[in-house]
C-alpha cells in the first residue's frame, strides 16, 4: 500500500477511527483498516486502534500518553564517553562520525522531550475531567520527574560542551551548533518546572477552598453561619452592598436624607452629572369621539337575479360585475369583493338555470353561463 | 463612557470586572489610576467608598447599615456563596476566565445528584427559586441570578450554553477564605 493510499483509508474511515480514539468501542470494522494498514488490532475478540496509531496521533497531536516516561538520556551519555575513550585509545575516525551522529540523534530526542513535557503539561493543566486529587498527583509526579531531568539535562550539556570537545575540529563544529540549539530547551525545562509548581500550588489551594465553601455553604442552609454575618457587617465599609430595596428588587444605591442634606453631596453631583429638567405634563385623554355619519350599502339580490333572467348573460361574473348594484361599491373599493360573493350566490341558487364553462374571462374567473 | 456613566452602573451595585466583555470600557477606565481617583473622591464626598482589588472594582457604604440594608446585604452574600459553592462541587477547578456550559452544567448535576443528593439542598435553599419541582428550570434560574450578579456572563449575546467566569468570583472566594479558617 502507498503512502497516499493510507491517507485515503484514513480518510475514509475518519468518523470510525476518531470514535475509536475518544475511547469508544467499534463495531462493524472494515477488514481493510486491519489487513491492509493495522489502524486496528485485535485483542481478544475486540478490535481497538493499534498502538502504533495511538502513539503516531498523540505525537502528531501533540499529546502525551499518560504513561509515558521522559528520558533521561544516560545510557546515550554512557556510550558516548565509551566512544570517546575508544577513539582516543585508536584513533579510528569511525568513531568521530559515530559519536557525531549519536550526538544528533540525542539532540532529536531531547527536542522531542521538550514537546513531549509541554504536551504533558498542557494535558494535565487543561483536563477537566479528572478528578482535583489524581490531577494534584499526575502534577506533582511530573514536577519531580522534571526536577531529576534538570540535574540529568546539565549532566548532558557538560558531556557534549566540555568531555567531547577538542577531539575533531568537525565534530567541534557540531557540538557548537547544537549546544546553542538546546539553549532554548534549557531554558524550557526550568519553565516548565517553574509551570507546574504554581499549577500545584493553584490546585492545591483549591481544593482547600472548595473544602472551605462546602463547609460554609451548609452553614448557611443550616443558618449556623454566624461568622460570615459577623464579618460582613464588622467590614461593610469594605464590602459590596445593597441599599434601599426597591419593590421590583433591582437594587441601587441610594444615599439616605442625612447624607443628601449635605451641601457637598448636591454640588458634587452638579459636577459631573448633567440633571436634565424633566417637563411635567400629563397626558391628555380622549375617551370620546365625534361621531360621523355611516351610509348603509346593502346589494339587492332579487334585483341582479331579475335582471339576469331577462338578459341571459353569456358570461355572469362579468355582467355582474358592470351592474349597477354592484358599482355602488365603485368608492369603496369592494366592487370584485361584490362581484365575487354575489356570483357564487347566483351560481348556488340557479344550478338547473347555468352552465359552467370550461374557459376563464379576463378576471380569470371560470365563464358561466345562464340558459 | 464618562464619570457619569461609570457611577450610574456601579451604583446599582454591580461588581464590575476586568475580563468582562459587557464592561470591558468601564473596567478600562478604572484600571487608570486618574479616573479611579476622581470616581473615588466623588464618591467619597456623598458616603461611599469606591474599591478595586483583584481584577473587580465596586462601591461600599461608609455609614452603618440599617436593619432592611443588613438584611439584603447578608442574604445576597449568601446566596452568592452558596451559588458559588453549587458551581464547584460540579467544576472543582472552576476559576475566574473558566468557561462553562449550560447543558455540560445540568448533565454533571445530574450525575452528582446520584452521588450525594445533598446538592439538591443548595438549590432549595435560595428563597427566589421557583419551580421546585424540575431541576432543569432552578439551574436555569441559577444561571440567570449568577448572570444578573455579574459572577457570570454569555460568552456569545445569542448564545445561551456558554459562559464566561468573571473576576467577581474571587470577592466571594475571599470572604469564604475569611470566615473558613480549613484545616491550615
Amino acid at each position: 500500500m502507498k503512502h497516499i493510499e493510507l491517507i485515503e483509508l484514513l480518510y475514509k474511515h475518519r468518523e470510525l477511527i476518531d470514535s475509536a480514539f475518544s475511547g469508544e468501542s467499534v463495531q462493524d470494522l472494515p477488514l481493510e483498516l486491519v489487513e491492509d494498514a493495522t489502524v486496528f488490532q485485535k485483542v481478544a475478540k475486540k478490535y481497538e486502534l493499534s498502538d502504533t496509531y495511538v502513539q503516531f496521533a498523540n505525537a502528531m497531536l501533540k499529546r502525551v500518553d499518560a504513561n509515558y516516561t521522559f528520558g533521561d538520556y544516560n545510557e546515550e551519555i554512557k556510550l558516548l564517553i565509551r566512544l570517546k575513550s575508544d577513539y582516543l585509545d585508536t584513533q579510528d575516525k569511525m568513531l568521530i562520525s559515530r559519536i557525531k551522529e549519536l550526538v544528533i540523534t540525542l539532540y532529536k530526542k531531547i527536542q522531542q522531550r521538550d514537546i513531549l513535557i509541554n504536551a504533558r503539561i498542557n494535558d494535565i493543566v487543561h483536563d477537566n475531567d479528572l478528578s482535583i486529587e489524581l490531577i494534584i498527583k499526575d502534577a506533582q509526579d511530573v514536577d519531580n520527574r522534571i526536577s531529576e531531568l534538570i540535574d540529568a539535562h546539565s549532566q548532558n550539556l557538560k558531556i557534549l560542551s566540555h568531555e567531547l570537545r577538542g577531539l575533531d575540529d568537525s565534530l567541534d563544529e557540531v557540538l557548537v551548533d547544537i549546544g546553542l540549539d538546546m539553549l532554548p530547551f534549557t531554558q524550557n525545562i526550568h519553565t516548565y518546572n517553574k509551570r507546574l509548581s504554581d499549577f500545584i500550588l493553584r490546585t492545591q489551594k483549591r481544593k482547600e477552598q472548595n473544602k472551605k465553601l462546602y463547609s460554609l455553604s451548609r452553614k448557611i442552609i443550616k443558618e449556623q453561619d454566624y461568622e460570615l454575618k459577623s464579618l460582613l457587617l464588622s467590614n461593610t465599609q469594605l464590602h459590596n452592598h445593597t441599599l434601599k430595596e426597591k419593590k421590583t428588587s433591582n437594587i441601587k444605591y441610594l444615599p439616605t436624607q442625612l447624607e443628601l442634606s449635605k451641601i457637598s453631596f448636591i454640588d458634587a453631583l452638579k459636577k459631573v452629572l448633567n440633571i436634565e429638567k424633566v417637563e411635567r405634563k400629563s397626558q391628555v385623554n380622549k375617551p370620546y369621539q365625534t361621531s360621523k355619519t355611516v351610509e348603509l350599502k346593502a346589494i339587492r339580490l332579487e334585483y341582479i337575479q331579475n335582471d339576469i333572467v331577462k338578459d341571459k348573460p353569456q358570461d355572469i361574473y362579468s355582467y355582474i360585475l358592470n351592474h349597477k348594484e354592484i358599482q355602488k361599491f365603485q368608492e369603496d373599493n369592494l366592487i370584485q369583493t361584490y362581484a365575487f360573493k354575489t356570483y357564487l350566490t347566483v351560481i348556488q341558487n340557479n344550478r338547473e338555470n347555468t352552465t359552467l364553462e370550461t374557459n376563464y374571462n379576463q378576471n380569470n374567473i371560470r365563464v358561466v353561463k345562464w340558459i | 463612557m464618562d464619570i457619569a456613566k461609570a457611577f450610574e452602573i456601579l451604583s446599582q451595585g454591580k461588581i464590575i470586572s476586568s475580563n468582562s466583555a459587557t464592561y470591558v470600557e468601564l473596567s478600562n477606565m478604572l484600571l487608570n489610576n486618574n479616573f479611579f481617583d476622581e470616581l473615588d473622591e466623588l464618591v467619597d464626598k456623598i458616603g461611599y467608598k469606591l474599591i478595586g482589588e483583584n481584577g473587580y472594582f465596586y462601591m461600599a457604604k461608609k455609614a452603618r447599615l440599617n436593619t432592611t440594608e443588613q438584611q439584603l446585604f447578608i442574604n445576597r452574600h449568601r446566596d452568592l456563596i452558596i451559588s458559588i459553592a453549587f458551581l464547584r462541587q460540579l467544576y472543582p477547578r472552576l476559576d475566574k476566565g473558566s468557561i462553562i456550559y449550560f447543558t455540560e452544567t445540568v448533565a454533571n448535576y445530574a450525575n452528582a445528584k446520584n452521588d450525594d443528593s445533598s446538592i439538591k439542598d443548595m438549590l432549595l435553599n435560595f428563597s427566589w427559586m421557583k419551580n421546585k419541582d424540575d431541576e432543569k428550570v432552578m439551574l436555569e434560574q441559577l444561571f440567570k441570578h449568577l448572570e444578573d450578579k455579574n459572577i457570570i456572563e454569555k460568552v456569545q449575546e445569542n448564545n445561551t450554553d456558554k459562559y464566561k467566569i468573571l473576576d467577581a468570583i474571587n470577592y466571594y472566594l475571599s470572604i469564604v477564605d475569611l470566615v473558613e479558617k480549613g484545616e491550615e
